[in-house]
Order: C-alpha cells, then structure tokens, then sequence
C-alpha cells in the first residue's frame, strides 16, 4: 500500500517520506481515501433504483411471489388457442397421473388442437404458472439425491454413496466396482387448488351469454351457426357459406372466422377436426330457444 | 512388440478406444436424444479407475443419468446451447468448441489450426462432408479423426500389418500432442463455466480423462525409440502437402478414397 504518512503499519523510511510497503496485504477501503469520506455518508448516492431498493437488488422478487390464480390466468390468456387444452389437462390431473398417462390424454387431445407445444411443455408452463405439481416418488429408491440432484447446480452425491450403491448392487471387492444407473422411479403430476379452483369456477354460459349481450347485433348470427354445427360437424366454407352473404354482414363487412373463433374462445365451439357445438353451446341454445317459446 | 503375445489384449483395447471416441464424437456434435440418453443409462460406470479427472466423469454421468425424468433432454438441450453455441455477443459467452477460437489470439474460427487440420485429414486420405458446416477443427471432427484412426489400427492388428499399426499409431499420438491435447484443457475449463447440468460437466472431466489415459497408452506403446524426434518429424501426418490441399474450399472429391471420411445425416463423419 502506499504510505504517505511515514509511520504507517509497514514501517516508514527515517525521513518519513513516500515509500511503497510490498510485504503489507493490500486493502482498496483502507486509507486515506475512506478516512475522508468518515461523516458525510449521508451525502453517498447511489444510483438507480439501488438507493431506495437494497434489499429488492439484492433478492429479486421471483415468479413464484405471484399467487398461482394470477400465473394461471395469465398462461390462459396469453394462449388462447390453448386454454382448453390445458383446462382439460387440469381437470385429468384432478387424480394423481403417471407422465405417460397425461402425455397419451395430451396427444389425443392434440389430434384436433395442432400445437407446436409437446406434452412435456405444456405441462411445464403448467407448473411454472403454479397449475401442475410434480409428486415426487420414493427418494429411496431412485438413485441417490435424485430429487434434489434434478435442478441444475444441485450437487450430485459423494463418491462414498456411488460407491456404496456399486457394492450394494452384488460386485466383488476384488473386482473392478462399476456405478449402474438405476432408473428413476416416476412421479405423478397433480393439478393444484388453485388450478382446479379455476376450472371449477368457469362458467362457459355466462360467458356466451355476456358475448351474445355485449354483440347483441350479431347474437342471431352466433346462434345461427351454433344451431348448424349442432346438427353436426361443419366445415369453414359450410360456415362461410353459411353467413358471409347474410346482410347485417356487409357493413362493415365481417365474415364467418370471426364469430367462429368467439364462439371457440368462449367455449361454445370446438374443432374435432370440423366444427362442433359443445354442450356449453348445446346448453346455450336450449336456454334460448325457451326464451322464444315463453 | 510382439504380437502374438499381445495381439488379443490390444484389439479389445482398440475397440473400447473406438468406442469411447465414438460415444464423444456423438455428445460433442449435437445435442443428446431419447435414443442416446437410453443408451447412456444403460451403461455400466467404472468406480476408481486410477484418473481423477475419469472418476469424477463417470461419477457425475451416473448421478445425473440416476435423475433422467421427462424433462431432461430439454434441460440437456438448453444446457448444450448454453455451453457450446453460447449468446454470440462475443468470442468468450460459450464453451466454443474449435480449437482455432483457443489458439488464435482473437479466439476467431478458422484460423491457423483449421488449415492444420484439414491438412492432416488429407494426408490420411480423409475429407470432410459437404453436410459440414462450420469449421473443421472442431472438437467432434478431431475426436472422430482418432476413431478412424483407430479402427484402421484394428484392422492392421487383424491384417498383422505391424507397420501398419506402428505408423498408424505414431499419427495418432501426433495428432493428440499437437491437437487435441494441447487446446482441449482450455475448452474444459470453460466447459466448466458455463455448464449448468453435470452432465456436461461430465463431459469435461470424462474427456480430458480419456484423452490423458489415451495418450499415456500410446507413448507406453509406442517405446522410446519410436518417438524419438527425428521419427516423429518424418511421420508428421501433413507430410508432402501442398498449399492447394489447404485451401478454404475443404478438401476435393478427389481426395476421397474407401476411407475417406463421410457424413451421415446427423454430421457424424465415418469411414
């Protein structure tokens, strides 16, 4: 460190003149330096947010501080096209699933919901949101550490218990000890309170029937097309044939894909592969129809 | 050497040194797959083979591979990104696995130790496929050089081609001084860096374990006398070439022979 003083910790020269101490340990927030600021700490800024939000800087607040209805609601509205496909995930994991079980129920609802999302990640978002937990299995008997050992950075167990479970799998002593991977035993996947809270909570009819209010205009031409795919499966050009000449459609000109995809998003129609009416639509329908008839 | 005395022990050696070789080639190239993280989970891991850097590879592979579950090859394949492709904000954001970017001052691709490389390739009668896209001297290429080198060692061994084998052993311990160990233990250590699974991390120590048990078989079979100066300098592989068989348009058709080293669809080169 530099010593201007002559009498510092690392000895001075007689005349107590400048000299550089090679043997002292070097301290950056030591001297003269930090001795000046002593007192006017008050008047240190910081920059940014920093000076107000230390503590927040320093531990991020993190996804997961989010309540799972919010997570959740947001990952059904940033995928629209998805939502029943994952609500129908959340309600299959009402009981305890094996992957292979909601991976066979995903791919089949998959059949009419083309996605670029696997099952793995569709679950993942799921979990991530706080819809789907993971059950692990029995720690004891996967391989050692597993659980913990499946998040990235997590240790892997010593050498010692590799070793223990080689000698624990039958090998001699005297021969060369080998590490046999043992399959991990399968968990389960849950859907949580607060997913099922969700699903329990929707109401599909009140739904169309706030759309149909709200589109008041066009309510005849929804049920139009409810009616016609509820006699059975349509095509889009059925569809558009269906309603893109009616007259209240001109202007301003809107044609049948619009409707189709309310009616989808709100859970009156569904693709399976041509358009149906769901029984919320179904259900619709009949409510309607008795309206007219009273 | 004798080889009737020894002639069994050294195939089953070659053979398990061509498919350690192979199984690195493969993990190094791309990113791991359902069919090969089944394989690996079927493997047997040797405990205390006398190599540091060997244990701990095999001890990391086995504990990771006991936590396969369904999201893995997700996890492997964000973490093979992370490590060796990295951002591209700058020369140092991956693991980049060409050995120019660890022997050029500006760790830049396809530098002087590229040209070296495609050199060697050449002089043993090997090119690189076409469906290869970037720079030859990556890690999985000169990994996959000592596999066929390798078999060719086997096939001598069978044919009782002694200089053959002799020769053919002297290039491999050429090129694993000159190449790959001299810049691997850098992309180790930053394989280490960036790895966040310890599969990869695996990787690192397994590789470098190899490649120094690799090397000390090698100088053990190749006796003093062999590697004496003078005989390596007269058996350096880029022997006779040209400034045409080192030109940035690879190597010409022509050069390939019945061993020339051919692409598959997943860019794994073999004879």
């Amino acid at each position: 460190m530099v010593d201007n003083t002559g009498d510092g910790a690392g000895g001075g020269t007689a005349e107590g003149g400048r000299h550089i101490d090679l043997e002292a340990d070097y301290d950056p927030l030591a001297g003269d330096a930090g001795d000046a600021l002593d007192g006017e700490e008050e008047n240190v800024a910081f920059i940014g947010f920093i000076e107000h939000q230390v503590e927040e800087a320093l531990d991020p607040p993190s996804e997961s501080i989010r309540p799972p209805e919010e997570r959740i609601a947001d990952l059904l509205a940033s995928l629209p096209n998805q939502k029943d496909l994952l609500l129908k995930i959340i309600g299959y994991c009402r009981e305890a699933r094996s992957p292979g079980e909601v991976d066979a129920f995903t791919v089949e609802l998959q059949k009419t919901n083309k996605s670029v999302y696997t099952p793995v990640i569709l679950r993942k978002l799921l979990e991530d949101s706080g819809a789907l937990v993971y059950e692990e299995p029995e720690l004891s008997a996967s391989a050692p550490g597993a659980a913990e050992a499946r998040q990235a950075n997590t240790p892997v167990p010593e050498m010692e218990s590799d070793v223990a479970a080689a000698m624990s799998a039958g090998l001699p002593d005297d021969e060369q000890l080998y590490l046999v991977v043992e399959k991990r035993v399968e968990g389960t996947w849950l859907s949580t309170a607060a997913a099922l809270g969700i699903l329990d909570a929707l109401d599909p009819i009140t739904d169309l029937r706030a759309l149909l209010a709200a589109e008041e205009k066009y309510s005849e031409i929804y049920l139009r097309i409810l009616r016609y795919c509820a006699e059975e499966p349509r095509t889009k050009p059925e569809l558009n044939a269906l309603v893109d000449d009616d007259p209240l459609l001109q202007s301003p000109r809107r044609y049948s894909g619009a409707f189709i995809e309310r009616l989808n998003e709100n859970g009156a129609l569904e693709w399976k592969p041509r358009w149906a009416t769901t029984a919320a639509g179904l259900k619709l329908l009949r409510e309607h129809d008795r309206a007219e008839g009273s | 050497m004798k080889m009737d005395e020894q002639t069994y022990g050294l195939e089953a050696i070659m053979k398990g040194r061509v498919a350690t070789y192979a199984l690195l080639v493969r993990l190094y190239r791309r990113e791991v797959d359902q069919e090969l993280l089944d394989e690996m989970c079927e493997m047997r891991f040797p405990v205390g083979v006398g190599n540091t850097e060997l244990d701990e590879g095999y001890r990391l592979f086995h504990a990771y591979l006991g936590t396969v579950w369904e999201r893995t090859l997700t996890d492997l394949a964000v973490d093979y990104a992370r490590v060796f492709l990295g951002n591209g904000m700058n020369a140092y954001s991956a693991a980049y696995p060409f050995e120019s970017v660890h022997t050029s001052s500006k760790r830049l691709l396809m530098q002087d130790a590229r040209d070296e490389i495609l050199a060697i390739y050449r002089a043993n009668d090997l090119s690189v496929p076409e469906s290869w896209k970037v720079g030859e001297d990556h890690i999985s290429l000169e990994l996959e050089f000592m596999r066929i080198l390798t078999e060719r060692v086997l096939r001598a061994l069978r044919d009782e081609g002694e200089n053959d084998m002799m020769s053919l052993l002297r290039t491999q311990y050429n090129f694993l001084m000159d190449h790959l160990v001299s810049w691997t233990p850098m992309l180790f250590a930053e394989m280490m860096k960036f790895a966040q699974t310890d599969f990869y991390r695996a990787l690192a120590h397994l590789t470098a374990g190899f490649l120094a048990t690799d090397r000390e078989f090698l100088e053990d079979l190749l006796d003093e006398d062999v590697l004496d100066e003078s005989l390596l300098a007269e058996d350096v592989s880029d022997e006779g070439l040209s400034d045409e068989d080192v030109s940035d348009e690879g190597l010409s058709d022509e050069v390939l022979s019945d061993e020339g080293l051919l692409a598959t669809e997943t860019g794994v080169v073999d004879d």
